[in-house]
């Protein structure tokens, strides 16, 4: 078992993640990716220009490998990676790349989810979108939550 | 002085770090709230809300917690995921 948390300030390039992850895998049957892109509107269609994502040295990669550490113990996984990206990031740029290998595939895709649904909630960061019209702070919506809320109750 | 951090919605109304004189015995995180409130409004403002979190070395705590010198200590709004 490989768990592998990072977080970093430069370029995030999911290619580069599942090329390494795949690499002299002959055991699991199933690997699933999430690439998490920046986008260029807001929810309200309003312009993006930046993202910002402001962390806490030590608090941060704290939550994120509490996360995936939950992940491992719920599903039957055999390695994960997780890298998420810190500071100034513009559209299009990887946000968050996540890979989950597995026997089978609904373990993985399972892993893959609930390490999304938990980490675009509690991860320790605050998120801030800059346009023309200024500046904004992101915090989890409804949708978000509703998310995060259906783990509460299954069983994987 | 100790240091005070501060992140998200409170470090941008009160930059990144504030200090306090902390006694030897320590503070709970309720009177440094307190405290550090009584500066201005702009600090009230920022730290007198339910939702604005306290952690001392890296966890998150309630207001009861004890902080003492020498601790990292911080205050900050709502987490945004990633």
């Amino acid at each position: 078992m490989a768990l592998d948390v990072r977080l970093i300030s430069t370029t995030l390039s999911a290619p580069a993640e599942l090329e390494a992850f795949l690499a002299g895998r002959t055991v699991e049957g199933a690997v699933v990716t999430f690439t998490g892109l920046a986008r260029g509107a807001g929810k309200d269609g309003s312009v993006v220009e930046t993202l910002t994502l402001d962390w806490y040295p030590g608090m941060t990669e704290r939550s994120m490998q509490d996360i995936a550490e939950a992940a491992v113990a719920r599903f039957p996984v055999t390695d994960l990676v997780v890298v998420h990206r810190c500071g100034e990031i513009v559209p299009g740029e990887t946000i968050v790349f996540v890979a989950a290998a597995a026997a089978h595939r609904r373990e993985a895709f399972a892993a893959a989810d609930y390490l999304m649904d938990r980490l675009k909630t509690e991860a320790a960061f605050w998120k801030r979108e800059t346009g023309p019209s200024g500046t904004r702070w992101i915090e989890p919506v409804d949708e978000d939550r509703a998310a995060l809320a259906r783990w509460k109750d299954e069983t994987p | 002085m100790s240091p005070i951090l501060f992140f998200g919605r409170v470090g941008e109304r009160l930059g990144p770090e504030g200090r306090l004189e902390l006694p030897v015995e320590g503070l709970p995180v309720r009177e440094i709230r307190r405290l550090l409130a009584e500066r201005d409004e702009v600090a009230a403002d920022a730290l007198l809300r339910p939702d604005v979190r306290a952690s001392v070395d890296l966890v998150v705590v309630g207001e009861d917690a004890l902080a003492r010198p020498g601790q990292e200590i911080a205050f900050f709004s709502l987490f945004s995921g990633g």
